[in-house]
């Protein structure tokens, strides 16, 4: 409830990534291991227009749980200020090397949980916003513990 | 690594954990002094001008809190006059994941003693810190792994309490993660339950690496 009033409607927007396998245990999220590359593009799609002061796409992980959050941004793809105008659809690329830790991870208390971030820079506004997780773990390790 | 440059102010290593447990006690014995000085200047005074009865009942508490920490950081001192303080000594102090380090702990004893148990547990520990209003709340969830045990019974002056022991981390484990409010960490606990003395309740790290060990005997585990 509280949520959806910080929540931007004014975009749909999408995270299509071009590498990574599917994860066995957790279907439709792409799983990555330490050192591989993750890329892929953004897609958003105004529903009216939109003047950003910055479109940032962010690799970044989190973590989820009982305890306050810790985060830690590991690359960062900046677009500086533009227009988007409904019904044209704007795409960002993005790639980056992941690093070797910290792997996802799933525990009682704790959870790590790297993702993509993208944020709409709004003048006066709610930003639109959108995470869409991925795994980063050695295939022989599993992320729910 | 972006998370590693974050202050981490835990020990990392079964020797800096022995320090900050050192620290910590002096600290405390420290503390209730300047503790104890202080309500005896500006406390007792009042009290003993105003006569006995329910005055020096309302001193009593706060004394209990100084001598307390006294106590409390005297405790291995204390232990010290019938057991030697524990000497440990880890193979190596950070450990790739699937990969054996051998663990050496003993304490030799002074006088004799009944030890109702000894164990040395190797846990998998997460912590997560946070806060509710201006409260501070710690949860903390452990998972034990493997477990060395020494069934208790008397022991003579010059026994030695021996509780080493291989321990190996899982393959399929996390390796260590700190950051300010969540934490994994990977740790040796040692229990002591002596009979009618202190006990030892102290835990060592055990630092692990986010790397798989491929040397002998890992594809069998």
């Amino acid at each position: 409830m509280i949520d959806k009033l910080f929540t931007s409607d004014k975009a749909v927007i999408s995270v299509h990534f071009a590498s990574g396998s599917n994860h066995t245990r957790t279907p439709g999220l792409p799983s990555f291991c330490p050192g591989d590359t993750v890329s892929g593009y953004v897609t958003i799609t105004p529903t009216e227009n939109i003047n950003y002061k910055k479109l940032i796409v962010r690799i970044k992980w989190r973590t989820e749980g009982r305890g306050d959050t810790d985060e830690s941004v590991w690359t960062t793809i900046e677009e500086p200020e533009g227009t988007m105008t409904p019904g044209i659809v704007k795409n960002v690329p993005f790639s980056a090397v992941l690093p070797r830790e910290p792997w996802s991870y799933s525990g009682r208390w704790i959870a790590i949980v790297w993702g993509v971030e993208v944020e709409a820079d709004v003048a006066w506004k709610i930003n639109p916003r959108h995470f869409a997780p991925f795994i980063l773990a050695p295939t022989w390790a599993s992320p729910e513990r | 690594m972006a998370f590693q440059q974050l202050p981490p102010n835990v020990p990392a290593t079964p020797h800096q954990a022995q320090q900050a447990q050192q620290l910590g006690r002096k600290g405390a014995i420290g503390c209730g002094i300047v503790w104890l000085i202080l309500v005896s200047c500006f406390a007792l005074p009042g009290i003993i001008a105003s006569g006995s009865g329910f005055p020096i009942l309302f001193l009593v508490p706060f004394v209990a809190v100084g001598v307390g920490m006294i106590v409390w950081g005297l405790v291995p001192t204390i232990r010290a006059l019938k057991i030697t303080p524990p000497e440990i000594h880890v193979s190596r102090e950070s450990v790739r994941l699937g990969e054996s380090f051998d663990f050496r702990y003993h304490q030799v004893l002074k006088d004799r003693l009944d030890v109702d148990f000894a164990k040395a547990i190797f846990v998998m520990r997460e912590t997560a810190t946070y806060r509710r209003g201006t409260d501070t709340y710690t949860e903390t969830h452990e998972i034990p792994v493997e477990t060395k045990e020494i069934h208790g019974g008397a022991y003579t002056p010059g026994e030695q309490l021996d509780l080493s022991h291989r321990f190996t981390v899982p393959l399929d484990g996390m390796h260590t993660f700190i950051a300010p409010h969540n934490r994994i960490e990977w740790l040796i606990k040692v229990k002591v339950s002596i009979a009618r003395w202190p006990d030892v309740d102290e835990a060592y790290p055990i630092q692990v690496l986010s790397e798989q060990y491929q040397g002998y005997g890992a594809e069998n585990r």
